[in-house]
C-alpha cells in the first residue's frame, strides 16, 4: 500500500506516500465499486424513469351458470426516478510558488510534485469522493465544517435506504436497531447476532431467492467482530467461502463483504462506535453517470478531465466534470441494520 | 379493461419540475471583522417548505470555510473567513435543498461588502413525495 519516489543521487530523498482511505477505493475511472457491488448505468443524461411492475397472483375464478366472466388485472405498477447530478472538480499549481525555501533545491528535476503525482492523487481525491457520496451522500444534510469525509454532494445508497423506510417500501420488520457504543470487536456475540438479525428478518421472497444472489454488506467492526466470533466457537463451526481463492466470511452461504470506507465515514457521522449492515440482493445498488458528459476541448469534443498549462499564469490546471446519482433496484428486498437511522 | 394497471405511470411527466421554487441567498462580507454572513431569502411552491442550505466560502488558494442555514429565512451567523486569503477575491457556493426535494446550487464570485449570490441552476430534481411510495396493493 506504500509508494516510493526517489530522485536522482545528487539530491537523494526518499518519499513515502501514506496509505490514505483512497487506496481503498478500487477501480477505474469514473467509477468500479465495491464500488464493483454496484450497478452501472452509464448513459442518464438527467433523469430516467424507473417503473416497477408486480405481477399478481389470484386470477383464477368458480365457474357460476351465467356466461359472463370477471377480467382481472395481471399486474400493477408504480414508479420511480433515477437522477444525476453535476459535479465538479479543480486544481491548480503554480511551481514556482510550491518551491520555496529549502525546496528550490529541488526544483530541477523532482518527480514527486510533479504534475504525473498531482494527477494521480486529484484522480484518487475524486474516487474517494465518489464512493463516501455513493453510500452516504446526503444533500440536505447539514454540513459539518470540520468533516474529512464528501457526504454532501449526491443522495447516496443510506439515504435512498431512509426514504424507503419512510415510505413503507422497505418493511419495518426488515429494520434493526444496532445497540449503540458498542465495541464490536471486543463483544463479537453482538456482531454475530447483527448478522443472524439480517439473515432472519428477510421477507418471505427473499428468503427463497438462490445465497448466490446476495450479499451482506457491513462495515470493518461488524465483520471483524463476526471473524471473532466464529474464532472463539472453535473450527467445527467455521463457515467459509471461497471467492477467487480467497477465503472470505460468509452466512448460510450469503457471502459477507466488509466495505472498508464504512466505519471512518459513520464514525465521522454517527460518533464512535456507530455500526452498519445490509443484506439485499447483489447489484440492487445502483450508480448513474452520463458517459458523454464533459466540456469541449480543442477540438469541441465532450471531456471529462482537462489538464493543461496556463502560460500566463505559470500553473497547471486539472478540471474534471462528471455526473452521479444512486438509486435502488428492488429496494424492499433489503433488511438493514444500524446504529443511528438519522445519520 | 386493461391488463396493467397504469394509474401511477399517467403523470410520471408531472413529477419533473418544481415550478414555485426560487432560490435567493444574501450575502454580507465585513473585510474589517473578516466574517461573511449568508441570509437566506428563497420563495418556495406550494406545499413545499426549506430544508436546508449549506454554503461554502473559498478563496483561490484552495482554502474554504463552511457553513449552513438550519432555518427558512434564517442565515448562517457571522463566519469567520480570517483563515482564507482575499488576495484574489473571496467566492460563496451554496446548495439550496427544500423538503420536497427540490434542490439548487448558487454562487458569487469576488464578493464585495454586500450582494447576493446568482447562476442557480435549474436543474432541480423530482419531488420526492412523488418519488417514493409504496407498492399498491395486489
Amino acid at each position: 500500500m506504500f509508494n516510493q519516489f526517489t530522485i536522482d543521487p545528487l539530491s537523494f530523498f526518499l518519499y513515502i506516500i501514506k496509505p490514505a482511505f483512497a487506496d481503498l477505493v478500487p477501480g477505474n475511472m469514473p467509477y468500479d465499486g465495491t464500488l464493483h457491488e454496484f450497478t452501472l448505468m452509464d448513459n442518464v443524461t438527467s433523469k430516467r424513469s424507473i417503473i416497477d411492475i408486480r405481477r399478481v397472483k389470484n386470477i383464477l375464478q368458480r365457474r357460476d351458470a351465467s356466461c359472463d366472466i370477471k377480467y382481472s388485472k395481471v399486474a400493477g405498477t408504480s414508479t420511480r426516478q433515477i437522477e444525476v447530478t453535476e459535479l465538479q472538480a479543480g486544481v491548480k499549481h503554480c511551481k514556482h510558488q510550491f518551491y520555496q525555501g529549502c525546496l528550490a533545491d529541488w526544483r530541477g528535476g523532482d518527480p514527486l510534485f510533479g504534475n504525473r503525482a498531482i494527477d494521480g492523487f486529484f484522480k484518487d481525491a475524486v474516487k474517494t469522493d465518489i464512493a463516501s457520496n455513493s453510500y452516504f451522500g446526503d444533500v440536505s444534510r447539514a454540513v459539518n465544517p470540520a468533516s474529512e469525509w464528501s457526504t454532501t454532494m449526491y443522495d447516496g445508497i443510506f439515504t435512498w435506504i431512509k426514504k424507503y423506510i419512510n415510505g413503507g417500501v422497505i418493511s419495518t420488520n426488515q429494520t434493526f436497531s444496532i445497540p449503540a457504543n458498542v465495541n464490536l470487536r471486543a463483544n463479537p456475540a453482538v456482531a454475530y447476532n447483527i448478522i443472524k438479525n439480517l439473515a432472519d428478518r428477510q421477507n418471505t421472497l427473499m428468503r427463497n431467492m438462490p445465497a448466490s444472489e446476495k450479499a451482506i454488506y457491513c462495515s470493518q467492526a461488524v465483520a471483524d467482530g463476526y471473524a471473532e466470533y466464529m474464532r472463539q466457537i472453535g473450527g467445527a463451526y467455521q463457515i467459509a467461502l471461497y471467492s477467487n481463492g480467497v477465503g472470505i466470511l460468509a452466512y448460510d452461504n450469503i457471502a459477507i463483504l466488509p466495505e472498508p470506507i464504512w466505519e471512518p465515514v459513520l464514525e465521522e457521522l454517527g460518533g464512535a462506535f456507530t455500526h452498519a449492515a445490509i443484506l439485499t440482493l447483489r447489484g440492487n445498488f445502483v450508480f448513474a453517470t452520463d458517459n458523454k458528459y464533459g466540456e469541449e476541448d480543442d477540438f469541441e469534443n465532450p471531456v471529462a478531465l482537462h489538464v493543461w498549462r496556463e502560460k500566463k499564469e505559470l500553473s497547471w490546471y486539472w478540471q474534471m466534470f462528471l455526473k452521479a446519482g444512486t438509486q435502488m433496484g428492488l429496494p424492499e428486498h433489503t433488511v438493514v441494520g444500524l446504529s443511528n437511522f438519522n445519520l | 379493461m386493461i391488463a396493467v394497471d397504469n394509474d401511477a405511470l399517467k403523470d410520471i411527466c408531472k413529477k419533473c419540475d418544481c415550478t414555485g421554487f426560487a432560490p435567493a441567498l444574501n450575502y454580507a462580507y465585513n473585510v474589517g471583522a473578516t466574517t461573511v454572513t449568508i441570509t437566506d431569502a428563497s420563495v418556495f411552491g406550494a406545499g413545499d417548505t426549506f430544508k436546508r442550505v449549506n454554503v461554502e466560502i473559498y478563496d483561490d488558494f484552495g482554502g474554504s470555510v463552511k457553513g449552513t442555514i438550519a432555518a427558512a429565512a434564517g442565515n448562517t451567523g457571522a463566519l469567520s473567513v480570517a483563515t482564507l486569503s482575499p488576495v484574489k477575491g473571496l467566492g460563496i457556493k451554496a446548495t439550496v435543498s427544500s423538503n420536497g426535494g427540490c434542490v439548487s446550487d448558487g454562487s458569487a464570485n469576488n464578493i464585495v461588502a454586500s450582494g447576493s449570490l446568482g447562476d442557480f441552476d435549474k436543474d432541480f430534481t423530482s419531488s420526492e413525495t412523488g418519488n417514493v411510495t409504496a407498492p399498491p396493493a395486489i
